[in-house]
């Protein structure tokens, strides 16, 4: 093909030294971001280890979707029902717990939605091939109306010591328990994504679905996988609010599949799939929840606080944007 | 006649201080078709480019009519009378053919508000009836075949009064009777003064159709003369600086046809394609498919290969009967598809990545997949085929398409294939990397491997196979040896049915 056959004509992306600015946006941002706020409200308590630990806390959940997330997107695909399926696990695994499965039985329950939920959705894209923007969309709506008729709206508290010690909003030495639940996945989701045959078969999935299936890959079992992926991460997520709030709430997560694609995208990953990278993702979440901690300490109210966090969101993606080709 | 319409003069291109272009000169004159050869990455396109307004040069003249013109952008080119036939196609595939030719210079009422349909369905009749191809203005691009959308896309350019027509690789897709149309619209053209720039790597055509040939290599223009002054061997000397067309020369190989076929296809049957095909390959024979596009060529390798539904007979590798994909891949079975951009390669990835895709099984070691091993086995590949590139890791969009088709073969080299299905391997590849490919592809069956072959360039085709198959409309009329096989014209009437 002639036009692809010339030297490519344009720098692909800007180089300053030996640091590639646009694949590393997201560092370069969270660093700016980190030093922002350690300048303006260091002296407010930003920079308390209490804080950091809050943040790294609260920005547990969207990094495990997050992550989950980067998988789907990588595929070529999108899952909006993220955060209604985090909602719906949250809510039976503490129904279960109530009702006297205990804490396994509770957490099985929970991740089976996600497996369920993720298997609805796969076999719809997949098997009828409907774009899973549209499928997940309608999933989205579907499974939060389900969240709301469970319990009439009602909170599920859960009391269960085993669920407050692995899920609960304590630490392990000084770390937070629900922080090192974000680690642990972002470790196994990079190494799935990076280093074993599944993670290529992902990223071939989306950089090329014909070339990969001339290549011998099932790209439909592939696509199937990633929404069991997000399925299973969401409902961890959502066990993983329950036990912050001690409560399983029907409206957990409302937002979440946004906040995830955004941290997704900051991350680095190509939102039309082929190319995806965990840990982008991870500091794209960390970096999502340290602005909104920041702006809360500013002392910005809600209103505020989500005009800047947009703002920034569609700077950091427009820097981080590859030239046209 | 000879009056020149374009002249371009000591033209310098580089990209990140990599000179592409080095005083490269081209001159047109009105109403000739001039060809414009050289091998991929030589600077035809990046000149062209220039031409159209879509990259500026560095150094150098470019007159249109005698007067210095620059061009900043492809619409100024446009307004000059110029128009480039990509051959990627440039159409909206949702949009009809009408909407598609007028795009950006619709007819208007007179408040210049308001799309004139009738008018414009109306204009795009006329420009298309003078193809003799039934196209119906009101179709959906995206209904068409390849064809077909090729000869919209030359409406198009003609629908904005170009006086220059630079045409990249237009046969490509095309089938005989439309290459056919192609030629008399380019015969009628000249006659109306239009000229025409031809880029393509097919020698007859040129021959049969343009006045003049420019070579050009590493930026330069090597060679211009008249068509009827050059012979073949001077101009593929002009392009490569050396003689390497021995490789395009036919071979008789010793192949044991009292061996066990390989693979055996038995009434193979699939819905609308292919009726009732059987056919035998031995080890270290070299089967070519000859048909016209659309014959069920193509439909036949993907039966065989698993990637498309049989719907009657069987396929057999070794006795054993293949059903699915993975079983042909399992098999031993390899294709390298027709289309090396969506079917092949996987672009924005790099080199070793796209090679060890169909391999990934063999590179796990204890679930992880082995890079280093993948790095070296990629770097044997780039050795083995000659496959010009930075490295392992240089993502393959950045490569020419000789280069890229080389890596497609090495991802199914990597299996060690029993059979090695090629479809169209040569298409859009310059004339070095194809003479390499067709020796590779002969080593391959040297080595004991059972190979079928697919092209449209019958050259190539009675160049590298030991048997023909004759496919008409999804059956095999006709089982030659190459040996009884006369001469090119021969198998272009025996394709015809």
């Amino acid at each position: 093909m002639q036009s692809k056959a010339d030297p490519m004509p344009q720098e692909r992306s800007f180089h300053l030294g030996r640091i590639n600015w646009r694949e590393n946006i997201v560092y370069i941002c969270f660093a700016g971001v980190l030093l922002f706020f350690a300048v303006t409200i260091g002296d407010k308590g930003f920079l308390t280890v209490s804080n950091l630990f809050n943040i790294a806390r609260t920005t547990a959940m969207i990094a495990v979707i997050s992550i989950a997330m980067t998988f789907i997107i990588s595929s070529g695909e999108l899952d909006l029902s993220v955060g209604s399926t985090a909602a719906l696990a949250a809510l039976v695994s503490a129904l279960a717990i109530q009702a006297g499965y205990g804490f396994v039985g509770g957490v099985i329950a929970g991740l089976l939605c996600g497996v369920a939920v993720g298997l609805v959705n796969g076999f719809f894209v997949t098997a009828l091939s409907i774009p899973s923007f549209l499928v997940t969309l309608g999933m989205m709506q579907l499974v939060r109306g389900i969240d709301m008729r469970i319990t009439y709206t009602n909170p599920v508290p859960v009391r269960n010591e085993t669920f407050d010690m692995v899920f609960g909003p304590g630490t392990i030495g000084v770390v937070p328990t629900l922080f090192l639940w974000a680690v642990a996945v972002a470790i196994l989701g990079h190494v799935v994504l990076r280093y074993t045959p599944f993670g290529r078969q992902v990223l071939a999935t989306g950089g090329n679905r014909e070339a990969a299936r001339y290549s011998g890959i099932n790209t439909k079992r592939v696509k199937i996988i990633c929404f069991l992926i997000t399925g299973v991460g969401a409902a961890l997520a959502g066990m993983l609010w329950t036990g912050m709030m001690g409560t399983a709430r029907y409206n957990f997560g409302e937002g979440a599949e946004l906040a995830a694609i955004a941290a997704v995208i900051l991350g680095g990953t190509s939102l039309f799939g082929g190319k995806g990278t965990i840990i982008g993702t991870f500091v794209g979440a960390l970096l999502i929840g340290t602005i909104n901690n920041g702006l809360i300490i500013m002392g910005l109210d809600v209103s505020e606080q989500m005009m800047v966090a947009g703002a920034i969101i569609v700077l950091a993606v427009a820097f981080g944007k590859k030239p046209s080709r | 006649m000879s009056t020149d319409v374009l002249t371009m003069r000591d033209i310098d291109k580089a990209f990140n201080g990599n000179p592409v272009l080095r005083h490269a000169g081209f001159t047109l004159r009105k109403g000739e078709c001039h060809a414009l050869m050289g091998e991929n990455g030589a600077g035809k396109s990046t000149l062209m480019k220039i031409l159209t307004g879509v990259y500026q040069r560095d150094a150098g003249i470019v007159q249109i009519d005698g007067q210095d013109v620059s061009f900043a952008a492809p619409r100024d080119a446009e307004a000059a009378g110029i128009a480039m036939i990509f051959q990627e196609f440039s159409l909206i595939p949702t949009l009809t053919v009408a909407q598609n030719i007028f795009l950006g210079h619709e007819p208007k009422r007179g408040n210049n508000i308001f799309i004139r349909d009738a008018e414009m369905i109306r204009r795009a009749h006329e420009i298309l009836r003078e193809f003799g191809e039934n196209i119906d203005p009101r179709s959906r691009v995206e209904d068409l075949s390849v064809g077909a959308k090729q000869m919209v896309e030359i409406a198009k350019a003609l629908s904005k009064n170009a006086r220059i027509i630079v045409m990249d690789e237009p046969t490509a897709s095309l089938s005989e009777s439309e290459v056919e149309t192609l030629f008399r619209l380019v015969n009628q053209w000249k006659k109306q003064g239009i000229s025409i720039v031809y880029i393509s790597h097919r020698m007859a055509e040129i021959y049969q159709i343009c006045d003049r040939i420019t070579a050009m290599r590493d930026g330069r223009d090597m060679l211009t003369a008249d068509t009827s002054d050059v012979t073949m061997e001077e101009l593929i000397r002009a392009m490569l600086g050396s003689d390497s067309t021995a490789a395009l020369d036919w071979v008789a190989r010793d192949v044991d046809m009292t061996a066990a076929p390989v693979l055996e296809v038995e009434n193979l049957r699939v819905n609308g394609y292919v009726d009732d095909v059987s056919f035998d390959v031995r080890p270290g024979e070299i089967l070519g498919l000859a048909g016209l596009t659309g014959s069920g060529r193509t439909e036949i390798v993907e039966a065989i290969f698993g990637i498309r539904q049989i719907d009657g007979g069987s396929v057999r590798i070794d006795g054993h009967s293949v059903r699915s994909n993975r079983d042909a891949i399992e098999a031993g079975v390899g294709l390298v598809p027709g289309d090396r951009r969506t079917q092949g390669l996987i672009l924005d990835h790099s080199l070793r990545d796209n090679v060890i895709l169909p391999n990934l099984a063999r590179f796990t070691r204890n679930l992880f997949v082995g890079d280093t091993t993948a790095r070296a086995a990629s770097d044997r590949h780039i050795a083995d085929l000659k496959i010009k590139c930075e490295g392992p890791e240089q993502e393959v969009y950045l490569l020419s398409g000789g280069n890229q088709q080389k890596i497609v073969l090495a991802k199914w080299l990597e299996r060690k294939p029993k059979v090695l299905i090629l479809d169209e391997p040569t298409i859009g590849v310059d004339i070095g990397a194809k003479s390499e490919l067709v020796r590779k592809v002969r080593e391959i069956a040297d080595a004991g491997t059972a190979v079928v072959v697919i092209s449209s360039e019958f050259e190539e085709l009675l160049a590298i196979s030991d048997r023909l198959l004759i496919i008409y409309d999804g059956s095999v009329i006709g089982n030659m040896n190459r040996k009884d096989v006369q001469s090119e014209e021969a198998l272009h009437h025996a394709v015809q049915g």
